[in-house]
């Protein structure tokens, strides 16, 4: 009998940024490959997560990325949408000035549910995205000042276009090699301390249970 | 006006059976939008961090909070409902059906157990194996327990036993009918049954008790789970999201200052918001139950396991039942339900456990529930306890609105599956009154293959 393959490892990931930055647009753009033209494309419907696998470092990896439900708008983003995100989007456009200038509010959001440094938070690793490139001759923030702010608050930046295409795979593949390298510094046994937590919290934990249909499924975490 | 802000539906309170409606109604296509005065998701069933808790106990009148400030106030999700979830049952059916099981993790309770006046901390037997492998219990009694048990799990309807019995208090019923003595009726009626005396009539008992049974299995010895996070509120607001990802429109933490009800039959609702730039408009106006339940409630944390008897390892969810006049000092008629949770429920950090204690009653304050909480901790010293008592009353509902059915009051692992059923039944009404009661809607359309996270 060949070797199983390995079990992927879970990685959930996060969208967040104002209304209108697009970034439904980067999620389906990378997931399923398409672009909604802007006039069909109003507030986020019908987007939810999407699950996409690719490999890392030889090794399988399974990506659940989440998008804000259009809950955003009011700044009603359920305090259940953060929890057990590894690696968080944080999306302006760059020709809208006040997207950019929002997010620090994002920030302190994202300090308040994923943690600050005192309690594990700095182990969700980020990326600055500006969107929306392809907007050239309209553009209101510069590469630098993204660069800028991204390097400030010590994360990751990537400058794109759901429209085109650009940087999108960057955006995901840079996350994601960075969790994976960073994982493997705090992924071991005592990994339950802090506020960072595996497998959308749910196999991952002792005595952990997944609700699925049917009539008798047991635990899948240990059966303790 | 413009056009965003006029909705079909709009929906006062994010509590569970609110929320449920909402995801099953943005389902059906209707526009929808979803409001609370809070700043957070879940009405009377809210999961809060300590901070937020400490904030909400604060402003009930009678309540004491013990002054002590504890770090990582995030890392605690402590829920205002504190309950458990049936494996079987109309909730689990739900969260399956809508998708809104994806969401989040459950754990499996660890064991119930019964708090004895002589013996203290009593472990209930929570399975045919369990009662098999127990020392405590002399065979005979075993074999009369095992014999209730068959009964319950299978169609007792038919059987003898519950001919003319449907109304007998449950206490004498088990006595009359399957010989169980004092201590074993005890413990079917509080820690399997979770019954509040044992003069509640037969029929619902066993109904009950037949579920429970049924559950037992599904995804592991125990037949109940509990929500990670603080269960209910993280529930609720895992069916807000389904319902935004259906576009609804979610507005928390506003003020409603005037509602103004439609003047013709086919007339609008307006309602306005403290700190918001338009009316809003609807057709439709939904609102939570208007009736309250009475009950009094204690939260305390502390920092080691709450021993709960003989066995090995520290109950991560577990639940201990206080039958009236067990307690020294204890002066409520009614059963007190104590629920420890720990680390692996995802409510608490590191080497912390939250214990609830709550009873059906209707008191002034929550300081009744002192004696249990010190026969409980013995002499461990909590980090943190607050009590506090809700009343029973009624809060005022617009004019003309749709209502949701009040849950209260609710034997412990009830509150799950009557907030399920309740909002079935105000999806069901608001469709009638919509003109669509007659058209048959699955309450949950099949999921979309892009929104199924298939497994490994």
């Amino acid at each position: 009998m060949p070797p199983a393959a390995p079990a992927p490892t879970n990685v959930k990931l996060l969208l967040i940024g104002n209304s209108s930055v697009g970034k439904s647009s980067l999620l389906l753009r990378f997931s399923d490959e398409t672009w909604l033209p802007e006039d069909e494309a109003s507030a986020t419907i019908g987007v939810d997560f999407r699950v996409h696998r690719m490999t890392v470092n030889g090794k399988p990896v399974k990506l659940s990325i989440w998008d804000t439900a259009g809950q955003e708008r009011f700044r009603t983003i359920t305090a259940s949408y953060y929890r057990g995100a590894q690696g968080v989007i944080l999306v302006y456009d760059v020709a809208n000035r006040e997207s950019f200038e929002a997010l620090p509010r994002w920030w302190s959001e994202l300090e308040t549910y994923v943690g600050g440094k005192d309690s594990g938070g700095d182990k969700v690793i980020k990326i600055v995205v500006g969107n929306k490139v392809d907007k050239e001759f309209s553009r209101e923030v510069s590469a630098e000042e993204g660069k800028a702010f991204a390097d400030r608050v010590g994360s990751l930046f990537v400058e794109a276009s759901a429209k085109t295409a650009i940087g999108v795979k960057d955006i995901f593949e840079e996350l994601v090699q960075k969790i994976i390298d960073t994982s493997a510094l705090w992924d071991t046994p005592d990994r339950r301390t802090g506020a960072v937590r595996t497998d959308h919290g749910r196999g991952g934990v002792p005595g952990g249970v997944q609700v699925i249909g049917g009539e008798d499924h047991s635990a899948s975490g240990c059966a303790c | 006006m413009s056009d965003e802000s006029a909705f079909d539906i709009i929906i006062l309170g994010t509590g569970l059976v609110e929320s449920i409606a909402a995801a099953a109604l943005s389902k059906a296509g209707l526009k929808v939008a979803h409001l609370d005065e809070n700043a957070y998701y879940g009405g009377a069933q809210a999961s809060l961090s300590l901070d937020e808790f400490v904030d909400y106990v604060n402003k009930l009148p009678g309540s004491s909070v013990s002054p002590t400030t504890l770090p990582h106030s995030r890392a605690y999700s402590i829920t205002l409902a504190p309950s458990i979830i049936p494996a079987v049952g109309p909730l689990i059916s739900s969260l399956v059906s809508s998708g809104v099981a994806r969401y989040g993790g459950f754990r499996l309770i660890d064991r119930v157990s019964i708090y004895d006046k002589a013996l203290g901390i009593v472990s209930v037997p929570a399975s045919k194996e369990d009662i098999f492998k127990s020392k405590s219990i002399p065979l005979v009694d075993k074999r009369r327990l095992m014999r209730f048990l068959m009964f319950a799990a299978g169609d007792f309807e038919q059987l003898p036993e519950m001919e003319g019995t449907q109304e007998t208090p449950f206490g004498q019923f088990l006595t009359d009918k399957f010989n169980l003595k004092d201590d074993v009726a005890k413990a079917i009626t509080y820690a399997l049954a979770f019954s509040d005396s044992p003069a509640e009539p037969t029929l619902p008992v066993v109904q009950r008790l037949h579920r429970y049974l049924r559950s037992a299995g599904r995804y592991g010895a125990s037949p109940f789970l509990v929500g990670h996070y603080g269960s209910a509120g993280e529930i609720a607001q895992g069916f807000c999201r389904t319902a935004a990802v259906a576009g609804g429109v979610y507005i928390l933490g506003r003020r409603v200052t005037s509602i103004s009800s439609p003047t013709t039959p086919d007339g609008r609702y307006t309602i306005t918001l403290a700190d918001f730039p338009e009316p809003i408009t609807c057709s439709t106006l939904v609102c939570a139950s208007s009736t309250n339940s009475a009950q009094v409630h204690c939260v305390a944390i502390v920092d080691q396991p709450i021993s709960f008897g003989d066995e090995s390892g520290a109950p991560e969810a577990s639940i201990l039942v206080f039958p009236p006049g067990e307690v020294e000092g204890g002066v409520l008629n009614s059963a007190v339900t104590a629920f420890v949770v720990g680390e692996s429920t995802m409510s608490t950090p590191q080497g912390r456990w939250i214990i609830y204690l709550s009873a059906n009653c209707e008191n002034n304050s929550g300081d009744v529930l002192k004696p249990y909480l010190d026969a409980l901790l013995k002499v461990v010293q909590p980090l943190f306890t607050a009590f506090y008592a809700q009343k029973g009353e009624m809060v005022p509902v617009p004019e003309g609105a749709v209502v949701s059915t009040g849950l209260g009051p609710l034997l412990f692992p009830e509150l799950s599956d009557r907030a399920a059923e309740a909002g079935e039944k105000l999806f069901a009404d608001v469709m009638r009154r919509i003109g669509k009661g007659d058209e048959i809607y699955e309450m949950w359309p099949p999921l979309e293959q892009n929104d199924v996270d298939d497994e490994d």
